[in-house]
């Protein structure tokens, strides 16, 4: 069930008034049906793997839950202990809690890394049994991608880190936790929630409340104009460059890639929107996904606007278990013992950050291509790191304001044109057409094709163009807004109920006619142009 | 505004919004599915989707028809008028483009109980047994629910809350409308059959030529295609030959003329099948198997045959030998005969195979006319259009000698409608603008060698030797008098070259209308509506005079477009003629094969020798 069907509108309105019908307390039973149900409507394969997921994670949980508990125990009724003993006591039942963290996280990123490497891993297998052309039939079709797989593995590891850093209480109750882990407006593409942040939520009674039903609702229809109205419609221009480069200059290639930062934005915050208004009607709040990241002006900055729960979690439970491990911090002391000491303070983390952003790349996808994708972010975030000590000192000595308002404009247009960069790897079939495009968009040019007409034979007509452009200028204008603290729903709350009729009104009619309805339609001048 | 009340009134601005799209779509109807008052635009609409614009017309026109066509596209080619003519009738054409045996067996069976049929002309092809109950999902194929009897609720529904695109569409379409068909109005309205006005407008000669245009004809695959739905077509064929039956309704049954070259992409077995069965349920005129259907010309691409040929099907059928209908067109198949018949033919799929058309030979029924075109003669040429005396009477001897024998465009219409053969070696002689030399010089000589002859006059200048009421002098030009001698002699045809569209630049004291196509910043209707009327001043005035038809024409300067020929052919104009150089092919059966005919100019520098080599290539 797409999240931008109708299927799905007449799904969430039936959910919501089941869920503040039935009694406050079975509310949690309506959400699991309800996620379930969902999940089902793509098939029984996926169930299966979410339901294992849900299973050892649930049950490390306990265990370490339960070994938390004993050790508290242990430490209680004995007060007598020594000191040594109560470190003997703690070391042990660390160890025994990294073994059962240990498996949970291998069990489950290692059924992560399976689905997500199933399709390399059939050529491969076949080379090495030697027989060519076997692509892994019968063994492998199992395992191929399966739906959200990435996220709630993700969110699943999340949580049994958190139980056994004793940040989370473990969950007792599998049926709620399973709800915790496949409830379904997250499940397809996000946001990677936190068990502390979410549960709660998804547990507690609600009662009906019109405001949030209202924010709901607003949300979802901004989440569909730029899903529907914008991606959708630059995704045609996108795909045409992509799938035919070979016949466009360097020019073309580069707004095509723009272009595609641009429809991947819509598609994906749209997508978010979406998934968070629906919860927000049903009175849970999920994670803020993206915060405007195209206003970034360091690279850096960008992956903490962008994709925001990923890199929370990326940060959480990769980088800095990488940068505290013993051997890191060795290192960091090192280096701050010599001369150019400062580059101690620096290196370890920018070290982690580029492992981090590998790993990041590969999370995407399986290919080459995405592990270049997430080298060039790791290799731009690290130096960037390792630098902006000298860049300090640059614009304190050139007497420049990092304020400035030029120097900003210029560090979010340079951020810009590398996050584009990044996109031909993250984009491309393959690192091959990746580096294809890339050479291309230097070596040939050809700037005329923006003024010849080649736009327009982009797929996409000029009505349609129009229709994009102007959905850009709308999404630009409120991105502006918001990043200048604009709450425009609270503005709009302010208005005179003619205002905000109007504004029900117009964005109604502009959802209907550009995104609802820009399917489907066949033009008869297609049929009879030769009669 | 509280946040409950925002939820009404989010609910009020969604209602709003249904009820817009509800409004416009039930005002605009692009369909015509709710009876179109507003534009009351059929042709539209039945272009947007004929299974529902055509039932809903006849829903409310089923009083003016008592006979129906019913068929996929090909049947657009069966001329209801002349149906009508032939049966005593009044057809409407009932055919859906992509028409399948399941949507002809519901739309019979629809007309049937729901008017008084007397006849039903069913039109049937390959795809019939090559698909069943194909079914699109989208509203510009989807069936009307008084025909297939889905619930109307839901198809009322669909279409109320349709795309508001194709209802701006309309109403972008219905501002941009023009006098010629566009692809978003290609029907016509009282026949239902297809506005062929532009494509039956288009000039054809040569097959080369016509090949490079419509290279449809030398891209066909050898895919093979299965008729793997015979049974299904079968049951609908034998359920719509009892239903006519048992309701008194004569019931023709047409299989329409293929391109041969396409039989190569199905198995011959199937096809004999096909056939066999179809012969056991009913008696049927089989159009496919001959050489009209070899012929590129005679189809506007591969799978539509052209109107002419159509108008000689029905003639076939309803036993009209006035016509001149090729001899292998058309055979009424029935149980006893069928399997003889195909036996005779072999099997046609590889034959089909062997085909190129490019090495069509159409010796039998084309023929090759070049056509001369002279102006002003003059005791002494001038070097340039106007040519000596002399010079004109050793082109004429030349041509006699050389075994050329002038013809008229009567005679090129002969040929065309009836198969009238031409000579050996014919030659068309004109004259342009209508010069008093003709009649002085050219006339005499034309008869001392029996030449005929064909003289395109200015009305506006007949008879004058000033331009119009200026005083300022022109070559004189021969009178309405003389006309009619040269005339009465039967070598001269005298035809139009507009009354007064050949205007020269400099001596009208506005824009000059020098040629007859539409002037800049020109009301399409205004300039309809001119054209019209100056072609009927040209004619009245030339029939007049000379008591015989004018039905050609000839463009002033050469200069033509699609309108004014469509509105030549409207008006009965049967050829014209341009001033570009080029050989003509005219094709039997084929009427325009007569339309923008090429001339040799020929001036003071063409010798007898350099004429006969200009023409003979």
């Amino acid at each position: 069930m797409s999240i931008v069907s109708y299927k799905f509108v007449i799904f969430l309105a039936l959910l919501c008034g089941v869920y503040y019908l039935v009694p406050k307390s079975a509310q949690w039973i309506v959400l699991l049906a309800a996620s379930m149900v969902f999940y089902l409507s793509y098939g029984v394969k996926p169930v299966v793997y979410l339901l294992f997921t849900a299973l050892t994670t649930f049950a490390a949980g306990l265990i370490l839950g339960n070994i938390n508990f004993s050790l508290e125990n242990c430490l209680k009724s004995n007060p007598s202990l020594s000191r040594e003993e109560r470190k003997a006591a703690k070391k042990a039942a660390r160890t025994r809690k990294r073994w059962v963290l240990a498996a949970a996280v291998l069990c489950n990123i290692g059924m992560l890394a399976a689905v997500k490497f199933a399709g390399c891993l059939g050529p491969v297998l076949g080379k090495l049994l030697g027989r060519p052309g076997y692509g892994g039939e019968g063994l492998f079709s199992w395992l191929a991608l399966t739906l959200g797989v990435s996220f709630y593995v993700f969110q699943t590891v999340g949580y049994v880190t958190d139980v056994y850093r004793g940040i989370a209480e473990p969950c007792r109750s599998f049926p709620r936790y399973l709800l915790f882990v496949c409830f379904f407006p997250q499940l397809l593409q996000g946001p990677i929630s936190r068990y502390g942040q979410l549960y709660p939520q998804l547990v507690e009674p609600r009662d009906f409340s019109a405001r949030n039903m209202k924010f709901g609702i607003q949300l979802i229809m901004w989440g569909y104009f730029k899903k529907v109205v914008v991606a959708d419609r630059l995704a045609v221009m996108v795909n045409t460059v992509f799938d035919r480069y070979a016949e466009f200059g360097g020019a073309v290639i580069f707004l095509g890639v723009m272009l595609y930062c641009i429809q991947l934005y819509g598609d994906f915050s749209g997508g978010i929107d979406i998934i968070r208004g629906a919860a927000q009607m049903l009175g849970i709040e999920m994670t803020e996904n993206f915060r405007r990241p195209y206003f970034s002006r360091s690279t850096a900055e960008f992956w903490r606007r962008w994709h925001i729960s990923l890199g929370a979690w990326m940060r959480d439970y990769l980088f800095y278990p990488i940068s505290r491990t013993k051997a890191a911090l060795r290192l960091g002391r090192a280096c701050r013992k010599r001369p150019g000491g400062h580059l101690g303070d620096v290196l370890v983390p920018a070290a982690a950050t580029f492992i981090v952003f590998i790993v990041m790349g590969i999370w995407h996808g399986a290919g080459l291509n995405w592990l270049v994708y997430g080298i060039w972010n790791g290799v731009l975030i690290s130096s960037s790191m390792l630098l902006e000590a000298p860049f300090r000192r640059f614009y304190k000595s050139a007497g420049i304001s990092p304020d400035n308002p030029m120097v900003r404009f210029f560090q979010i247009c340079r951020t810009f044109i590398l996050v584009t960069i990044g996109r031909y790897f993250s984009r491309a079939e393959s690192l091959a057409v990746a580096a294809a495009m890339l050479r291309r968009s230097f070596t040939a040019v050809l700037p005329r094709q923006l003024l010849d007409g080649t736009l327009l034979n982009l797929g996409l007509g000029l009505y349609n163009m129009v229709v994009a452009l102007a959905g850009c200028v709308v999404m630009l204008i409120v991105s502006i807004l918001q990043e200048r603290g604009c709450n425009i729903r609270e503005s709009l709350e302010r208005k005179s109920p003619g205002v905000q009729f109007a504004v029900n009104f117009v964005s109604l009619l502009a959802l209907t006619l550009f995104g609802i309805y820009a399917q489907g339609y066949v033009p008869a001048e297609f049929v009879y142009a030769n009669v | 505004m509280d946040s409950k009340k925002w939820l009404l009134s989010f609910a009020g601005a969604a209602l709003l919004v249904a009820l817009l799209v509800a409004l416009l779509n039930a005002a605009v109807d692009p369909f015509g599915v709710f009876g179109d008052r507003l534009f009351q635009w059929h042709s539209a609409n039945t272009t947007m989707n004929p299974r529902t614009a055509k039932i809903a017309y006849l829903k409310k026109n089923f009083d003016r028809y008592d006979s129906y066509l019913v068929g996929s596209s090909s049947a657009a080619a069966y001329p209801a008028e002349k149906l009508n003519q032939y049966l005593n009738a009044s057809f409407y054409n009932v055919f859906f483009y992509g028409s399948d045996m399941h949507d002809m067996e519901a739309a019979v069976r629809y007309l049937i109980e729901n008017d008084e049929v007397k006849n039903i002309v069913l039109s049937l092809s390959l795809s019939c047994a090559a698909g069943y109950d194909w079914d699109t999902g989208d509203l510009t194929g989807l069936m009307h629910a008084d025909v297939d009897g889905s619930s109307k609720f839901t198809f009322y529904a669909k279409y109320l809350f349709a795309n508001p695109m194709y209802s701006f569409s309309k109403i972008y379409n219905f501002l941009k409308d023009t006098y010629l068909p566009q692809p978003f109005d290609v029907f016509l309205e009282k026949t239902g059959a297809y506005d062929k006005s532009v494509r039956d407008a288009e000039p054809i000669g040569d097959l080369g030529e016509y090949l490079a245009k419509n290279s449809g004809f030398t891209q066909i695959g050898g895919e093979v295609q299965s008729l793997d739905y015979i049974d299904e077509y079968l049951d609908a064929l034998k359920s719509i030959v009892e239903r006519c039956w048992e309701s008194g309704v004569n019931l023709i049954v047409i299989f329409e003329p293929t391109y041969t070259e396409r039989f190569k992409a199905y198995h011959w077995g199937q096809v004999r099948e096909m056939l066999e069965k179809t012969a056991e349920i009913t008696d049927f005129w089989c159009f496919s198997f001959n050489s009209v259907c070899e012929e590129p010309r005679y189809f506007y691409d591969v799978y539509h045959i052209r109107n002419p040929l159509g108008e000689l099907a029905i003639a076939r059928i309803c036993g009209d030998r006035s016509k001149m209908i090729p001899e292998d067109f058309g055979v009424l198949l029935t149980c006893e005969n069928v399997s003889d018949y195909l036996d005779g033919l072999g099997d046609v799929s590889v034959y089909a195979s062997t085909l190129s058309p490019w090495k069509v030979d159409d010796s039998g029924y084309t023929a090759r006319v070049p056509i001369l075109l002279y102006h002003h003669i003059a005791p002494l040429g001038d070097g340039g259009a106007t040519i000596s005396a002399e010079l004109f009477e050793k082109q004429i001897k030349a041509l006699k000698n050389a075994g050329y024998t002038a013809v008229s465009f009567s005679d090129l219409i002969e040929f065309v409608e009836r198969g009238k053969e031409l000579p050996e070696k014919p030659v068309v002689i004109t004259f342009d603008d209508g010069y008093l030399s003709n009649y002085e010089i050219a006339y005499p000589i034309l008869k001392k060698y029996n030449m005929k002859a064909t003289m395109f006059v200015i009305g506006a200048s007949m008879g004058k030797s000033t331009y119009k009421d200026t005083g300022i002098p022109i070559f004189p030009h021969f009178s309405a008098a003389q006309a009619a001698e040269m005339a009465a002699s039967g070598l001269i045809s005298i035809q139009s070259h507009s009354y007064d569209m050949h205007q020269r630049a400099g001596y009208e004291t506005g824009a000059a209308r020098e040629n007859v196509l539409r002037m800049k910043g020109e009301r399409e209707e205004d300039y309809i509506e001119c054209f019209r009327r100056d072609l009927e001043l040209s004619r009245t005035q030339i029939e007049t005079a000379t008591g015989r038809p004018v039905n050609v024409f000839s463009f002033p300067y050469g200069k033509c477009d699609t309108l004014s020929g469509v509105l030549l052919r409207e008006a009965g104009i049967k050829a014209t003629v341009t001033i570009e150089e080029k050989n003509n092919t005219i094709v039997k059966c084929l009427p325009q094969s007569l339309y923008e005919l090429g001339r040799f100019n020929v001036t003071e520098h063409v010798s007898p020798e350099e004429l006969l080599a200009m023409i003979s290539e």
